[in-house]
């Protein structure tokens, strides 16, 4: 099968890539795993509360409906249950799955998203537990209850929504807690890094249980100061007790999970083994955080960069989310971990600058959009909940990055 | 204990009827519900073992529900390695926990 432009992943960044493409007459085809196109899309199902606005429901398998619609209306073909396993430059894509075993593509879109990182302690492996992302799509996607008591392991954005949907469908949730300090964890627990990140949090919480823990919060003095006015019991967020000063240590049980041992941390950030104690529960999820999916761009041989501001590795990219690999594009969380909205608009502009590559759209069409898009973007970002933050230094770190590798190139 | 099914979803209201679907896991009926993927249908049944490490026979079942872990890998009609969380179900078919396979399994190679 031979096409104008592939796009690897079906989320919000790959659908809306795919629409832009083919609006413009492309030969698009998008490819996915699953087996519904989506992506984390599929999942995500949960009220957003943003400064100055009246909160309202992200239902995010309604917006996926309406990316595929537009796709498929555009003329986008799917290729799905699919994995890409090799891209050879010029490019050709091998895939495993049902239907075609190779796609020859012009132009690639790469839009693979992120994944969990794992947390990993003694017991991590036995069965009933898992990322708060399989827990979240349980609930959301599949409507299946994960467990009857719960322990969440680590305090971001993420753990704290899934925590909160896992109370609002019955599940306990017995606390959210820190990972123990450790070589895997960092030792000892950065308390004042979670405290920054539950600030970070407050201005956006879905609840006015963490505006208010936000605003006692900020009348304090540094953060690593105020974590030693956590009370071990931890603090209401919502009608969840997130628990900065208490740590995982162990995950129990006889074939499945029976039991977490969790101990009180030190102001400093120790564990305080006297304190250690068996908590019941059958079920734990983890956040470890999100890492982008950068294994088909490194095969497809686009430069890597570490951005130190995000902890993370990222195809470097231009502004027109082009890489150092002739005719490949990223778009979405492979890019940067900001939410399916700002995905989608990265996918409309890798589409574009396809589509403005492939010869298919005038320079003037194609500024008018760009421009109008990247709007969108500064807009979007003025006011949605970031999953990362330091988002702009980042995203200037990857800017000069690549002016720097241009410069390189042009020596 | 059965973990069972979210009913009543406090943003998306009642569980949609959708047409049941049954198949086998090691050879016991387990009932899904048509459109979703067999982790779902396992987990919801109360199955949480999904299978045991070669080596250490250690149980895995569903870890990052996204088609990475590969834990949840399973026999379906005789074809190993199906990642349950990306394959949908469909009526009769026969889903074998991986530790019942015969022969070399990555699992010997990568110690599980």
């Amino acid at each position: 099968m031979k096409v104008d432009v592939a796009i690897v992943g079906a989320g919000p960044a790959g659908l809306a890539a795919a629409a832009a493409a083919a609006e413009h007459g492309l030969d698009t085809i998008i490819v996915d795993e699953g087996f519904e196109p989506g992506g984390r899309l599929l999942s995500q199902v949960h009220e957003i509360s943003e400064p100055r606005r009246a909160a309202h429901v992200w239902n995010g398998p309604r917006v996926a409906a309406e990316l595929v619609a537009a796709a498929k209306n555009a003329g986008a073909q799917f290729c799905l249950r699919s994995t890409v396993w090799g891209l050879f430059p010029g490019w050709r894509i091998v895939l495993h799955g049902p239907g075609a075993a190779e796609i020859e593509a012009d132009r690639l879109v790469v839009a693979t998203g992120a994944m969990q990182l794992p947390v990993a302690l003694p017991g991590w492996t036995l069965p009933g537990v898992m990322t708060v992302g399989a827990a979240q799509s349980m609930i959301n996607h599949h409507r299946v209850l994960p467990g009857r008591r719960a322990v969440v392991i680590g305090i971001d954005l993420l753990a704290l929504t899934v925590a909160q949907q896992l109370a609002s469908v019955g599940v306990e949730v017995a606390g959210v807690v820190m990972p123990a300090p450790g070589p895997l964890a960092g030792a000892p627990a950065d308390l004042g890094r979670v405290v920054d990140e539950l600030l970070r949090l407050a201005a956006w919480a879905p609840a006015a249980g963490l505006r208010l823990a936000g605003r006692v919060l900020q009348g304090s003095a540094a953060s690593h100061l105020v974590a030693r006015l956590f009370p071990p019991d931890g603090v209401g967020v919502w009608d969840i007790a997130v628990m900065p000063r208490r740590a995982a240590l162990e995950i129990r049980g006889n074939g499945s999970v029976e039991s977490v041992i969790l101990a009180d941390l030190t102001p400093a950030g120790e564990l305080d083994m006297r304190t250690a104690r068996e908590v019941e529960v059958d079920l734990v999820c983890t956040s470890g955080g999100l890492a982008p999916l950068t294994e088909l761009p490194e095969i497809a041989g686009c430069r890597i960069s570490y951005v130190d501001e995000w902890g993370a590795s990222v195809p470097l990219h231009g502004p027109a989310l082009e890489t150092t690999a002739e005719g490949v594009f990223v778009a979405g969380s492979v890019t940067g971990v900001e939410g399916a909205p700002i995905a989608a608009l990265q996918g409309r502009l890798a589409g574009y600058a396809v589509a403005r590559a492939a010869g298919r759209m005038p320079r003037g069409e194609y500024d008018a959009e760009l421009q109008r898009v990247q709007k969108e973007l500064t807009d979007i970002r003025r006011h949605a909940i970031p999953l990362w933050p330091n988002i702009d230094a980042g995203r200037a770190a990857i800017a000069g990055l690549w002016q720097e590798a241009r410069r390189g190139a042009r020596v | 204990m059965a973990a069972g099914r979210v009913l009543d979803h406090p943003l998306l209201g009642p569980l949609p009827d959708v047409p049941a679907v049954t198949f086998r896991f090691n050879g016991q009926p387990v009932q899904a519900r048509e459109g979703e993927t067999i982790a779902a249908a396992l987990w919801a049944a109360g199955i949480k073992t999904f299978r045991y490490t070669g080596p250490g026979k250690e149980p895995r079942g569903v870890y990052c529900g996204i088609g990475h872990c590969y834990d949840c890998r399973v026999t379906v009609d005789g074809v190993p390695d199906v990642r349950s969380c990306l394959e949908p179900v469909r009526a009769d078919i026969q889903v074998q926990g991986a530790w019942e396979r015969q022969g070399p399994s990555a699992d010997k190679v990568n110690g599980g």
